[in-house]
């Protein structure tokens, strides 16, 4: 049999071979679930804004995957932004992306879903659904176009993003998205469903927002002044959900095996959700609680399940900071009562170098070895205080000095500059830090001999984010940041030393798509258009475009990234309450400015508020009305 | 094919198939998804000693992405006894479909007495070609190796070139020294759009299948 013009998952042969690494186009892989169509009754395409690379390794995916794909009649597959090259063969060849599982295109699917991790996708997510020839604006979506819903850490403060989605799931979806997709089925099959009914029947659904079903309006000075609904029945305030119990939590039994390498090509089990500790500047550690932890009988029997399932020689033990995980001792004993004998090396990032220990370094590198990072995040205890990062100078040199003694002679410091009240002896001190570390290093009797330490100060910009403590402060004008890093690299001038430092120009786009409104919408559209894309790698990202785009929409972005806001003004993302209350952040970010710290969960309770939503084993027992 | 036999600890060698999107895979990138689907399999497969210990998966020939094949040979070596059946059946349970076992069997020939490997071309302008015109020696063609760019008459290593009904075949030399990329001749030829596949491998005579 001859063959002429092949095509796999619907992309001709000759585009294949064309462009990088074309394996992240083909699907068909080990592990990837596959239906009936004519049994399906709804379809969705769970598409990531970023390479095949980065999105496969998705934690959220893996489960929403599963999740989505046990509810009777529906179909959930994988979609991923098209690299660079991939986008201009589809576009000169006028041909449309398409997802993983079915090779179908975008637009002829029901839904399709994003996952929002970071502002720095968002023109990604523009490119997918136009390559999938779906129609940008939300409003310009007929009937026989698909649903597009937004979910992830992003989402808590979506306006930015609110012209271009339908809907968004707020918090956690193991149960708001099969509620949703049998909601679509339901409208479906007795004929109910029109877009407009769709939509508004979405938004009784707890944690679903719907955008169009509020009306936004700004003050006289053009500051944001309310968000409230158009009708009714469409809530106020969208609570954020919250999966009640980790251990009954559905979690994935396998997954889907990816032929090229990914960037975290391994099983990842999720020891718990949240954290106790409220480092101010960490968006992550708020919107995540309550803290809920699974049982280590629960996470072996699962690790055991994936590993047979996979047969990744690698486990990551996923958290926001391990060390807190209450049964780490029992769950790394239990894993490595077999992972050892088949060859499985654990790995622990988010240590926290307060309990880094040497019995812990014995586990973590009992088959590989790995570099050790460490975060101090700030170089002197005063603002180290002011950001409730809880750790001392002598928790670092300690720790430092536990792994030159087994054996380590590299390890990385992450810093961040530009955090409120920062003064240049913050920045001295974060060179101090790292030079005491060297000297700990020669300091370590028993350490590798005849070898020099390697020292990796990586320093990041602060970006204040929603629903922190800092949501309210500026960041440093980009001119300030690269004024401290250019006296940060003249300060860290030794040879065992390496300085790093992020980009500050992405950390303002950053900042003024974190802390945006509905105003940035037309910005991003107009990026877009410019030719903005995979903004998240150095290599794409055109700083240029991006001042223009704002300069060409009368938006500038200063508003959003280096004013610090008044605590008595309504934000744009009051719409959602991620559980916590702003009473607590507006204390918090006071007691901050005072140099206060406060306690974590486990010490004692600061009244966060965030108990009111549940969740079985939670951290939170002593729950104080209003954190007295 | 033979009936089930039980095949002792030590060297194991599977013949394989790579088909479909599979040709867009890297070899690199088999080798890792070979890697986990042994441990999927769980076949006692034996380990490098060391720090870093590591199953040794062995390939008789690269194979070029975009490449088709239904003559792959790995070998590997198991710690204790296995039916060769069982070992096929776990694998071909653990593998994509398009990449299939057909066989696993006690080697007794070493890869390097690999000495020629039939490919097939079909599709594009593959039916308008006159292989004996085409490639009328000398074949000189442009080859790169990591450390240099020089011309070579790759003439000594086509053994044999037909087409029949739009299939090219080429006897191509696979030894270790002068193992020769279709995509040479193919290039040489001015061949476009067209599909790949290793068909057969053989030993020096070129008519003796390789086993």
């Amino acid at each position: 049999m001859i063959k002429i013009n092949s095509t796999y998952n619907g992309y001709p042969e000759k585009i294949l071979m064309s462009v990088s690494k074309p394996g992240r186009y083909t699907g068909g892989e080990f592990g990837q679930i596959i239906k009936d169509k004519s049994e399906v009754k709804a379809r969705m395409a769970f598409a990531f804004p970023d390479s095949y690379e980065i999105g496969m390794c998705n934690l959220g995916i893996r489960i929403l995957y599963g999740v989505l794909n046990e509810v009777p009649g529906f179909w959930c597959e994988r979609a991923y932004t098209p690299w660079i090259d991939m986008q201009r063969q589809l576009r000169e060849n006028n041909l449309v992306l398409r997802a993983h599982e079915s090779g179908d295109e975008l637009y002829k699917f029901d839904i399709v879903g994003f996952t929002l991790q970071y502002e720095l996708c968002y023109t990604n997510v523009l490119s997918t659904l136009e390559l999938g020839r779906i129609p940008l604006l939300a409003a310009d979506r007929g009937e026989d176009d698909p649903i597009v819903i937004g979910g992830g850490p992003c989402a808590y403060n979506a306006e930015p993003l609110t012209d271009f989605f339908d809907c968004f799931s707020i918090g956690e979806g193991e149960d708001m998205l099969p509620e949703f997709a049998r909601l679509y089925i339901k409208m479906k099959e007795d004929g109910s469903y029109t877009r407009v009914k769709f939509l508004r029947e979405c938004a009784h659904i707890p944690g679903m927002y719907v955008p169009s079903l509020y009306d936004v309006g700004y003050d006289e000075n053009g500051d944001f002044a309310y968000i409230r609904p158009k009708y009714p029945d469409v809530p106020a305030v969208v609570t954020k959900r919250i999966v009640d119990d980790m251990d009954k939590a559905y979690f994935p039994d396998k997954l889907v095996m990816p032929y090229i390498e990914t960037v975290q090509d391994r099983i990842v089990l999720e020891t718990y959700r949240g954290c106790i500790r409220g480092c101010r500047f960490c968006q992550a550690g708020m919107v995540f609680r309550p803290v809920r932890e699974k049982s280590p009988e629960t996470l072996d029997a699962c690790a055991r399940r994936l590993y047979a399932a996979t047969g990744y020689e690698e486990m990551t033990l996923s958290s926001l900071s391990i060390s807190d995980y209450s049964e780490l001792r029992e769950l790394t004993d239990r894993l490595l009562e077999w992972t050892d004998e088949k060859k499985v090396s654990l790995s622990l990032p988010s240590l926290r170098l307060d309990s880094f220990s040497e019995e812990l370094m014995q586990k973590v590198s009992s088959v590989r070895n790995s570099g050790l990072t460490f975060a101090p995040e700030a170089g002197t205890q005063r603002l180290r205080d002011v950001i409730n990062k809880n750790v001392t100078e002598e928790d670092l040199l300690r720790a430092a000095g536990t792994a030159f003694r087994n054996g380590k002679t590299g390890v990385k410091l992450y810093f961040m500059d530009g955090l409120p009240t920062e003064t240049y002896e913050d920045l001295d001190g974060i060179a101090e830090l790292a030079n005491k570390v060297v000297d700990e290093y020669f300091r370590t009797p028993g350490r590798m001999k005849g070898k020099t330490p390697s020292v990796t100060v990586s320093v990041a910009c602060f970006v204040p984010k929603p629903f922190t403590p800092f949501q309210w402060a500026a960041q440093d004008t980009y001119e300030t940041l690269v004024a401290k890093q250019k006296y940060l690299s003249e300060k860290l001038k030794s040879r065992y030393i390496k300085f790093n430092w992020h980009d500050s120009k992405t950390s303002f786009i950053e900042a003024a798509f974190a802390r945006g409104d509905r105003r940035l919408n037309r910005v991003l559209l107009r990026a877009y258009r410019l030719g903005c894309s995979f903004d998240a790698w150095d290599e794409c990202f055109d700083f240029d475009k991006w001042l223009q785009a704002f300069s060409d929409s009368g938006v500038d972005p200063a508003y959003y990234a280096n004013r610090e806001l008044d605590p008595s003004k309504p934000l744009p993302w009051d719409v959602i309450d991620v559980g916590i209350k702003k009473e607590f952040f507006i204390r918090e970010y006071e007691k901050a400015h005072m140099g206060k710290t406060t306690k974590s969960c486990a010490e004692a309770c600061a009244g966060c508020g965030v108990n009111r939503l549940g969740g079985k084993n939670r951290w939170c027992p002593k729950y104080k009305e209003e954190g007295v | 094919m033979s009936a089930d036999k039980l095949l002792p600890a030590g060297p194991v060698r599977i013949k394989f198939e790579k088909r479909g999107s599979l040709k867009f895979i890297s070899h690199l990138d088999l080798q890792r998804t070979m890697n986990s689907a042994f441990n999927r399999a769980g076949i006692p497969i034996w380990y490098t000693e060391g720090f870093n210990p590591r199953k040794k998966l062995i390939f008789a020939l690269p194979l070029s992405l975009g490449a088709e094949s239904v003559c792959e040979l790995l070998d590997f070596k198991i710690t204790e006894p296995m039916s060769s059946e069982e070992l096929t059946e776990r694998l071909n349970a653990a593998f994509p479909p398009q990449l299939r076992v057909f066989e696993s069997y006690t080697p007794e020939n070493k890869f390097q007495l690999i000495s020629w490997a039939e490919y097939e071309l079909t599709g594009g302008n593959v039916k308008d070609i006159d292989p004996t015109e085409a490639l009328k020696p000398p074949v000189v063609v442009l080859k790169r190796t990591k450390r240099s760019e020089k011309e070579v008459d790759i003439s000594p290593f086509i053994k044999k070139a037909t087409n029949e009904n739009g299939i090219l075949r080429l006897l191509l030399c696979a030894d270790q020294q002068n193992y020769l990329n279709p995509d040479y001749p193919a290039k040489y030829m001015k061949l476009e759009d067209y599909s790949l596949m290793r068909r057969r491998i053989f030993f020096a005579d070129g008519v003796t299948e390789f086993k």
